[in-house]
């Protein structure tokens, strides 16, 4: 598991940062064996509360990151990034301009 | 020190409202005994201009019952900021309508909160208010204006939401799911529990997956997160923590202060009327829970989270109504993964 592994830092950064692709693209890149993660049954009740079906549940779940092993050296690229991503967002952590939190309206989408 | 503006000023700007929603935050109804008149609200748009605010999202009670609110709402873009409104879309007569479309506000935006008309009836404490929402929905579609539709979610709508899809599908609207949190007239008991609240963010995501932006957009609000290990993020805008008194500012409709009208009145750090708005907003003490988080501010699980500098504790609200503080938000996605872990 990476749950304490500081490489699923910085792909949760990646992901944060609305970069889905770039992170599909750096495992494509590098080669790294996605294993695909069925969801939990957990997660297929839950979803079911809402009227998901397993498979939408499975759409959403999987490309989750704690189902990915990496490699030591993809891990240390990840290190520096998390580092520089973190000192930008440390940077620009106290504002965020132009934030329409009122109501998300079509644009916001854009 | 002087502070850059909001992005976004929420501005009730009355508190009279014609329905009688069991989730409303503000317990709204009869308008407030002492508010803003018409120069002073004025006045009040002049300054948030003056702090270098970007945009007023015009709210209530129902903000289109106050009788002022096109002389409001014209002043906001003469004086060139951004306005949204915000309308529980019932009883809007033509004239109103047409009043809407000359201003042409950047959004506008209707709640509807069931896909039956029973449930969205119920929910609003006014029967044959869903049909007149989707009336006014498909009115502000049909022409043109920028359009988004805000779902209130709690127990009595959780199972809704598909319904609620089926009908938003392919009319162009943006779709803000937001939980109710226990303030004004809901009670604890009709808040999603942690699993609900998960299967909420699942529906989002899945919705997300399943259609085109073109179909649908959707998102969660500020308080749909945070920093899941299996979903995508849920938000528009990655989270950086509450936006209270930093992106975003909360004005009560006499004049109140606070950094986000989700928050009860205890927040309330000002009023207008005794200080300006451009003294309160650059006040080093505004706000200050989130401006100045310091990590021993926050709950021991969020304190020890990898994205506690970023996440700061999640929305500030939800944190103080279902944990009795701030910085500790029990409804975040990150948390409730690894509680749903151990109980596998």
């Amino acid at each position: 598991m990476l749950l304490n592994n500081p490489s699923s830092v910085g792909l949760d950064i990646l992901r944060t940062r609305g970069g889905a692709r770039l992170y599909q693209l750096v495992l494509r890149i590098a080669g790294v064996p996605t294993i695909r993660a069925m969801p939990s049954k957990e997660l297929v009740r839950l979803g079911a509360k809402v009227g998901l079906e397993a498979s939408e549940v499975e759409q959403v779940a999987e490309n989750r990151p704690d189902a990915n092993v990496f490699p030591k050296w993809l891990q240390l690229i990840l290190a520096i990034i998390v580092i520089a991503g973190s000192y930008y967002l440390w940077r620009r952590m106290t504002y965020l301009p132009g934030t329409l939190y009122g109501a998300i309206g079509p644009r916001d989408f854009l | 020190m002087v502070r850059p503006g909001p992005g976004c000023a929420v501005w009730e700007i009355t508190l009279r409202c014609n329905l009688n929603c069991m989730h409303c935050g503000s317990a709204a109804g009869k308008a407030r005994s002492d508010e803003l008149t018409t120069d002073e609200a004025l006045q009040l748009c002049d300054d948030l201009k003056g702090i270098g605010c970007q945009g007023v999202a015009m709210m209530g009670g129902e903000p289109l019952l106050r009788k002022d609110w096109p002389v409001i709402a014209e002043r906001v873009r003469n004086v060139g900021m951004d306005l949204s409104i915000i309308t529980n879309g019932y009883k809007i007569a033509e004239s109103k309508f047409q009043q809407i479309l000359d201003i042409n506000p950047e959004l506008v935006t209707v709640s509807i909160d069931g896909g039956h008309a029973a449930v969205h009836d119920k929910i609003r404490g006014v029967p044959g208010s869903f049909k007149e929402v989707v009336a006014t929905l498909r009115r502000f579609v049909e022409s043109g204006l920028p359009t988004g539709v805000i779902t209130t979610v709690h127990k009595m709508n959780l199972s809704e939401l598909p319904t609620i899809r089926k009908l938003l599908l392919g009319t162009g609207v943006a779709w803000q799911i937001q939980m109710a949190t226990p303030y004004g007239r809901l009670t604890y008991d009709h808040v999603l529990s942690k699993e609900e609240y998960y299967s909420l963010a699942l529906f989002i995501a899945a919705t997300r997956k399943r259609y085109s932006k073109k179909e649908i957009m959707i998102a969660g609000a500020h308080d749909m997160g945070y920093f899941s290990r299996v979903l995508p993020p849920l938000q528009v805008y990655p989270w950086q923590g509450c936006q209270a008194g930093i992106s975003t500012l909360g004005i009560e409709s006499n004049g109140n202060i606070l950094g986000c009208l989700a928050l009860p009145p205890k927040f309330v750090e000002g009023n207008i009327r005794e200080r300006p708005l451009k003294e309160i907003w650059n006040d080093d003490a505004f706000s200050s829970y989130t401006r100045k988080v310091r990590r021993t501010d926050l709950g021991s699980k969020c304190a020890s989270c990898t994205y506690s500098k970023i996440c700061k504790g999640g929305c500030s609200a939800v944190s103080h109504s279902m944990a009795g503080g701030l910085h500790r938000d029990p409804y975040c996605l990150r948390l409730i993964e690894g509680e749903l872990k151990k109980s596998d």
